[in-house]
């Protein structure tokens, strides 16, 4: 018997022994371990690329909750600050968020949970430990610590800028050595200054580090930097400083393409007047690994309308993005950029769809010429032409309507295809300011900037009203709820809600 | 009878037979034949006449006791003068007592008591019986319950217990049952000791929304393998310390006895129907309502009366469908008709089993086939078990079981996406619901017709989808008997694995996510967890005082996984999955790996004094992996405590007192670790890309930091618990009422809002369970021809915060004394009608007529947080209820179970919402027949002016789709028939017919698909796997 008791002793032994923590250290697979990451430079760059994540198109990623990015579909630079706006319908089929911005009443958005943009606050933390980390490695060479640095405080600047400009001045961490203190649990709101002046080192370093033509197309380069920089300090009705940085933008090399939907096309996609466009892969689907995607002619046509490629929209009957007549109406009948708006078609059952039976135009900016299932057109995001209307603007607050500034606006008309300015536009400066937002409305209808021109012309929310429609109580949007109840009262809703 | 005749060579021949077999099995007896006596011999045997072996005979003949116990085959003789009395015992079987006439033969059947006093019960690294047990243990017998239509374990375990909850998730073929203890999580799971995962092993099929796979857990196990299934309540739990948090669930194996080979089948095939479904609209009224509520909508948008204030005008609308067209559309197609079926299932388990004194083996193998209710859902499983228990020496004892199991689905295209797609995401049953009845299955063409953005319902039936799985279990303990029945040590070792591949492809005729395109996935999941244990154990009376039992060991757990999957576009269908690099299109590959270890330490022993006060003291210690080292280990003591009042003196006389016995246990439990400790920087799971998606980065970002304080949740758990058997256990049953905090829990909390961080992993919050529960078994009646049982379990528990999570505020209009689960809603009473005055509480966005009415619940003219009203998810009682009835050969039985108190939401409404109808996306269910409109002004639902999504101001939800989800379901009725016919027993020992109708009826006002499955909020609407009803014919037999 002996025998037998001595294996099974020298077994219990063994797990007894080993039963205490020799050998015990976790398995830690598919993912990295702050001891040994980032140490090289592609490790870097690799840490640092997640400044791009906002600044896609896909349908969102997750967070606290899921997150949408600032050129989603949903939440989308388009319908937070276009379908809100006086050149889009009311869409309300399908409620939620695409009626809630159609109506240009934010309310709903008090409703949201973790999932909002507020979320990205954190966004703005975690781009400054990256820079803190950025600053304090030397693995990096000075051309790629400056591209790296410089795209990180685009990305930081640029959030803060969106943020801004859709709850007010929010909190914001930008000094490292906060980060994991208490200080994250204060939510109080900094003063308007604070924020703006913040938005304004970051683009303007940004500006100074960034590649005029970074070496992968779709990266961050000067001009978007200093075309944001320019737009911020329009915001901030800083109009010197915005015509200064303007004039920088005039020397860069950039000018107008002939053709105004070649603009929008896939095949044309890059070429001089894009500062910035949202690369996209004409194979992806939205999904988180794929490129970024462009869904947009599915949310502008009807679901019985026949696209080029896609076959149809998703809209129900009518498109969630439809131009009013009476807008459709203001473009001149040569008007190019009135070309890229469908006022008739047949569908697919072989019925015409026009005015008098359709409440609006489609948009079709962006054609669905290629693509599996959406579409490869770049989503575009600043272009030169509102380079020149922004600085026509920042002359005109100055000086008046100079001869410059009304030339800057002609030179975008005759593109068009249409003359130049009339006198009774350019006669005085409240005339041509209000011929420069009804141009910035016929140039840029679409791209994303409705909400933020309208407030800053002073016409919110006058012209919403003029245009048969309900607003909201603030062209700003209610933090959500949540953020409120967990800020132990350091966080105020936004005034008006 | 043939008269006794007495002649010396017989009286001495029996003399011999009837002491052979007492030699052989009780070598300490000592006997001595009486002069006078002579040898009765005859056969023992149960109610359904099959022979019971080691009955115990007693012979009581004024003080001389003497005894012997039956052969294998039942058989026994001893020898017996007249007037002396025989005693027949046998645990769970009512004692016989008969007096010793002029007959040499006797043969006497035993009723089955009822009582489960000395039945067996298994703890943890141990047994002990019910009558000693000091803790909250529940068991479930497997014999008890009709297997024919049920392919997995958790299907037993619906209203079989009291405090274990098993709750439908799918019921499609292998579909998912939530088991929980006292509304915990998904138990800690032991097969035979082996550690086993508790939860389905399911490859997913890529980034593809279809997913109708919603199987559950242990789906590896044939049912009719398990002898029993312990339930850990309580501090019972402790002894598994690491993990028992959540309770445990002990499944054990049968084994083999000594004996003569025993071979047992057991077949059935069942019919399944569905139960009524949700109904689509016919093509005409489709078409009626498509015309009524477009208008209404039309009137609304343009806020013309009555919607608004502007005049009706409606010259400008144009109806969708003319009269016409409404007169000749009829019914339409029946699109559920083409997509469900009558399924069928056939079960069929051999069993071998049997031994010598040294050998006991058990074998078995299964195969369960079902043909679901969806068209092309299936499932078929094969399974094989060998178990053998060696006594290698008298010292050396060895054990094995060995059980391999090949399960193959054909996943079912029911339940509803996985993202946000909508109705370009549908699959075949969501389809089916979404496509009007006036379309029909084949265009002009004949090809399948397609509407809007959804694929054809019956062309998505082509869409391959398969999951194969296989799982080997093997188990090796050696025991050393060190001495004899006090001292034994043990060595074991178990390994369960398990792997699955999943096959999907979509062929390119077939229109789906808005495309013709060929689509494949191949997954491959792989998951092993091994137990190794050494235990020590010590059992000993001392006397008649005091009686230990002891153990002690060591073990270690080691989990590891693992997979792999592909996914491609564009690729020849004959082709397909098979060679799935011939794709052209878009690849995606991707694979992950992981394991984890736990360490533990572990003793428990029990005193038994003067049969009347029983203390069990328990201490483990465990470690994990995933702490840091100062915080790897932890140690979760337990103790509980019975008192046996009826073996005290003040009760022993009390006749109808068979059993009372009162308990208390009190210990700590942990919960395994779901989180590490250690910082990580986790790919991004979004890529960077550039250049048109050709320049891809996928960023690392930093997700956690180092948090050496992290450590071990704690559970204390207290139980207080009653046991009674009463007159002669005609009434039987128990109670138990208990208390468990969590603490310091192991959970992602959001961070602050300012973090960089989303969530990080830590210790907080605090929850406090409380309930109690209560089960009852009763013999009204109990005749050797006829007898009537009734078994009652009740169940109540709920849950609270004591001290929530970090960052995760008191939802408006609620406290923190809610329940969790509480449901928070403004409550609406009714539909505004047409020139009803709207109250300025209705908030904006519900004010035009077919709006719901809000209720201002403190009349206080503002609708505000102290108007949400609560209601609860989890149900207040939980109960399950069997009654059977033995009649000669016949036994009959009803089970219900069924629960109250709770709530939820019903989105199979969704189905009925207007808009959804209106979007010209899908149809609708007859729901729309219940929605207020001009044309149905007494409609119950809100109308097209309403849209919930863009109600304003609320800080709760809306009870619009709120539904109780009360119910009772009969889910057995069986009859079985056992033949005891002479003719028949000769070559069957045993031979029992039934007929089972399982899911018989419902009772419930839920309108949604069934109250027990939670279909999702899901854009366009849920369509779960629909319910059914088996009807089983089933053979039992023995050789």
């Amino acid at each position: 018997m002996k025998n037998i008791i001595i294996p099974i002793l020298f077994i219990a032994t063994g797990i007894f022994i080993t039963g205490c923590t020799k050998d015990f250290d976790p398995q830690i697979t598919g993912v990295l371990s702050p001891i040994n990451f980032p140490e090289t430079e592609a490790d870097f760059e690799a840490y640092a690329m997640d400044c791009y994540k906002p600044f896609g198109s896909k349908w969102g990623y997750p967070g606290v909750e899921w997150e949408t990015m600032f050129f989603s579909p949903e939440y989308s630079h388009l319908s937070m600050n276009d379908l809100c706006g006086d050149q889009f319908l009311e869409f309300t089929n399908w409620g939620g968020l695409w009626e809630g911005f159609s109506i240009a009443d934010f309310t709903f958005l008090r409703q949201q949970g973790q999932g909002s943009h507020y979320e990205k606050v954190r966004f703005i933390t975690r781009m400054t430990k990256i820079l803190e980390d950025l600053d304090q490695t030397t693995v990096l060479s000075p051309e790629k610590r400056d591209q790296l640095t410089g795209e990180v405080r685009m990305a930081r600047g640029w959030t803060m800028f969106f943020l801004l400009h859709m709850y007010g001045p929010v909190p914001v961490i930008l000094d490292p050595a906060l980060i994991g203190t208490d200080a994250e649990a204060d939510q109080t709101r900094p003063s308007e200054e604070f924020l703006a002046n913040a938005i304004t080192a970051d683009l303007q370093y940004a500006a100074d580090h960034l590649p005029v033509a970074p070496d992968q197309y779709g990266r961050f380069n000067k001009g978007l930097a200093l075309g944001t920089l320019m737009r911020h300090y329009l915001m901030q009705n800083e109009w010197g400083n915005a015509e200064a940085v303007g004039r920088q933008l005039l020397e860069m090399g950039y000018s107008l393409v002939a053709d105004y939907a070649s603009l929008f096309r896939t095949a044309t996609e890059r070429n001089s007047e894009t500062i910035w466009a949202v690369s996209c892969d004409v194979n992806a689907s939205g999904d988180n690994l794929e490129g970024n995607f462009n869904a947009w002619s599915y949310y502008c046509y009807p679901n019985n309308m026949p696209g080029i490629k896609t076959g149809e929209g998703w809209g129900p009957g009518v498109g969630v993005f439809t131009v009013p007549w009476e807008y459709y109406d203001t473009f001149d009948d040569n008007d190019a950029r009135k070309a890229l708006l469908i006022p008739e078609w047949t569908t697919k059952n072989g019925q015409l769809k026009n005015r008098d039976n359709y409440p609006g135009a489609v948009v079709r900016k962006y054609p669905d010429e290629d693509g599996p299932q959406y579409q490869g057109n770049d989503i575009v995001v600043l272009r030169y032409a509102d380079v020149l209307l922004m600085l026509a603007e920042a002359i005109n607050q100055t000086a008046g309507p100079t001869v410059e500034a009304v030339n800057l606006v002609n030179e975008i008309r005759n593109r068009a295809g249409i003359d130049d300015l009339g006198a009774a536009d350019t006669a005085s400066k409240e005339a041509f300011n209000d011929a420069l937002l009804r141009e910035r409305g016929w140039e840029l209808y679409f791209e994303g900037f409705r909400r933020w021109d309208l407030v800053r012309f002073g016409k919110w929310p006058d012209a919403l009203i003029a245009a048969g429609k309900n607003p909201g109580p603030s062209h700003l949007f209610p933090v959500p709820q949540y953020a409120i109840d967990v800020s132990n009262g350091t966080l105020t809703q936004t005034p008006g809600y | 009878m043939e008269p006794a005749i007495f002649t010396p060579k017989k009286v001495i021949l029996r003399i011999l037979f009837a002491i052979i077999p007492l030699l052989s099995l009780l070598p300490i007896s000592v006997l001595h034949a009486q002069p006078g006596t002579r040898t009765i011999s005859g056969k023992v045997t149960d109610e359904s006449n099959l022979p019971l072996a080691y009955v115990n005979i007693a012979l009581n003949n004024g003080g001389l006791i003497r005894g012997t116990q039956t052969e294998e085959n039942g058989n026994f003789s001893i020898s017996a003068s007249a007037g002396d009395t025989l005693v027949f015992s046998y645990v769970g079987y009512d004692t016989y007592r008969v007096a010793v006439g002029t007959e040499n033969t006797l043969n006497v059947i035993l009723h089955s008591s009822g009582s489960v006093l000395d039945e067996v019960v298994v703890v943890g690294y141990g047994t002990t019986t019910r009558r000693d047990l000091t803790t909250a243990v529940a068991k479930v017998d497997p014999d008890k319950i009709p297997l024919a239509a049920n392919n997995s374990i958790p299907e037993l375990l619906f209203g079989r217990a009291a405090g274990l909850r098993a709750t439908l998730n799918s019921s499609q073929p292998g579909g998912s049952i939530d088991v929980s203890i006292r509304g915990k999580g998904t138990p800690l799971l032991v097969v035979d000791g082996v550690i086993y995962p508790n939860r389905a092993l399911e490859p997913d099929n890529g980034s593809v929304e279809l997913q109708g796979v919603n199987r559950g857990i242990l789906a590896g196990l044939n049912p009719s393998d398990i002898e029993s299934i312990e339930v850990l309540k309580d501090a019972s739990a402790s002894i598994y310390g690491v993990s028992a948090g959540n309770g445990v669930l002990l499944i054990t194996t049968k084994k083999g006895r000594a004996g003569r080979i025993n071979v047992a089948y057991d077949g059935s095939r069942s019919v399944v129907q569905n139960m009524p479904y949700l109904q689509p609209l016919t093509a005409e009224e489709y078409m009626t309502y498509f015309n009524q509520l477009s208008q209404d909508k039309y009137l609304s948008d343009k806020n013309m009366e009555p919607f608004g204030s502007n005049p009706a005008n409606l010259n400008n609308f144009h109806p969708e469908y003319t009269e016409e067209q409404i007169a000749s559309a009829g019914k339409g197609t029946d699109w559920l008709d083409e997509v469900l079926r009558g399924g069928s299932i056939d079960n069929h388990a051999l069993t071998v089993s049997g031994g010598t004194e040294k050998v006991r083996y058990f074998f078995s193998g299964s195969y369960f086939n079902q043909l679901g209710t969806m068209e092309r859902s299936s499932m078929r499983r094969y399974t094989g078990r060998i178990n053998l228990d060696f006594d290698l020496t008298r010292f050396l004892s060895l054990s094995t079981n060995m059980a391999l199991n090949r399960n193959k689905y054909v996943n079912p295209q029911a339940g509803w996406q996985t993202g946000g797609s909508g109705s370009q995401g549908f699959n075949a049953l969501q389809a089916a619901l979404a496509y009007p009845a006036s379309v029909p299955v084949y265009d002009e063409k004949g090809k399948y017709s397609q509407f809007a953005l959804t694929g054809n319902p019956v062309s998505l039936l082509n869409i391959m989808d398969e999951t194969n799985a296989q799982g080997i279990f093997a188990n090796l303990a050696l025991d050393l008997h060190i001495i004899p029945k006090v001292l034994k040590a043990r060595v074991s070792y178990g390994n369960n694995n398990e792997n699955a591949l999943r096959n999907f492809f979509v062929p390119s005729d077939v229109f789906w996510f808005q495309l013709y395109q060929s689509r494949a996935s191949i997954s491959e999941d792989r998951r092993q967890n091994q137990t190794m244990e050494a235990t020590i154990s010590f059992t000993k009376k001392l006397g008649e005082v005091l009686k230990i039992d002891a153990v002690g060991g060591v073990g270690r757990y080691l989990e590891d996984w693992s997979g792999v999957n592909v996914e491609a576009s564009n690729l020849p269908d004959a082709i397909n999955i098979d060679g799935i690099g011939q794709a052209t299109g878009a690849r995606t590959i991707g694979s992950y790996r992981g394991g984890q270890e736990f360490r533990s330490l572990f003793i428990r022993s029990n005193f038994d004094f003067l049969d009347r006060y029983v203390l069990s003291l328990a201490l483990r210690r465990d470690g994990a992996d995933r702490f840091f080292p100062d915080n790897k280990y932890e140690n979760f003591p337990s103790a509980s405590l019975g008192w046996k009042l009826s073996n005290e003196s003040f009760l022993r006389d009390v006749k109808f007192i068979n059993l009372l016995k009162i308990r208390g246990s009190y210990g700590l439990t942990g919960e395994r670790p779901g989180e590490l400790a250690y910082g990580i920087f986790s790919p991004d799971v979004v890529t960077i890309t550039f250049e048109d998606g050709t320049v891809i980065f996928v960023p690392y970002i930093l997700t956690q930091l180092d948090n050496p304080d992290f450590k071990w949740p704690i559970n204390t758990t207290a139980n207080a618990g009653l046991d009674f058997e009463f007159w002669d256990y005609r009434i039987s049953g128990s109670f138990d009422i208990f208390q468990e905090d969590r603490t310091r829990m192991n959970i992602r909390a959001t961070t602050d809002q300012l973090s960089l961080l989303p969530t990080t992993p830590i210790n907080g919050g605090q929850q406090r369970r409380t309930g109690y529960e209560a089960n009852l078994n009763l013999f009204p009646v109990r005749t050797p021809g006829f007898s009537w049982n009734i078994g009652v379990n009740y169940t109540h528990f709920k849950n609270r915060w004591i001290e929530r999570f970090p960052n995760d505020p008191i939802p408006h209009g609620g406290s923190l004394e809610d329940p969790i689960g509480t449901i928070y809603v403004y409550e609406t009473n009714g539909i505004i009608g047409i020139d009803q005055i709207i109250p300025e509480t209705q908030p904006a966005g519900a004010q035009k007529p077919g709006s719901p009415l809000f209720v201002d619940q403190n009349g206080d003219g503002v609708l505000d947080d102290s108007d949400i009203i609560r209601f609860s998810s989890v149900p207040d009682a939980l109960i399950g209820f069997n009654n059977s009835f033995r009649y000669k050969n016949f036994d009959l039985s009803f089970f219900f179970y069924g629960q109250f108190g709770a709530w939820g939401y019903d989105y199979t409404t969704l189905w009925g919402d207007p808009l959804n109808f209106l979007g010209q996306t899908q149809s609708g269910t007859t729901r729309i027949k219940d929605v207020w409109s001009t044309f149905n002004t007494s409609g119950t639902f809100p109308g097209v002016s309403y849209n919930e999504s863009t109600v304003q101001g609320l800080n709760a939800g809306i009870d619009t789709r709120l539904a109780k989800r009360d119910f009772l379901r009969c889910r057995n009725i069986t009859l079985g028939y056992t033949f005891t016919s002479p003719a028949l027993t000769k070559y069957v020992s045993q031979l029992r017919i039934f007929v089972d109708v399982q899911n018989a009826f419902i009772i419930t006002g839920f309108k949604g698909v069934d109250p027990e499955i939670q279909a999702a909020a899901i854009k366009g609407g849920p369509a779960p796997y629909p319910m059914a009803r088996t009807y089983s014919f089933g053979v039992k037999a023995n050789f």
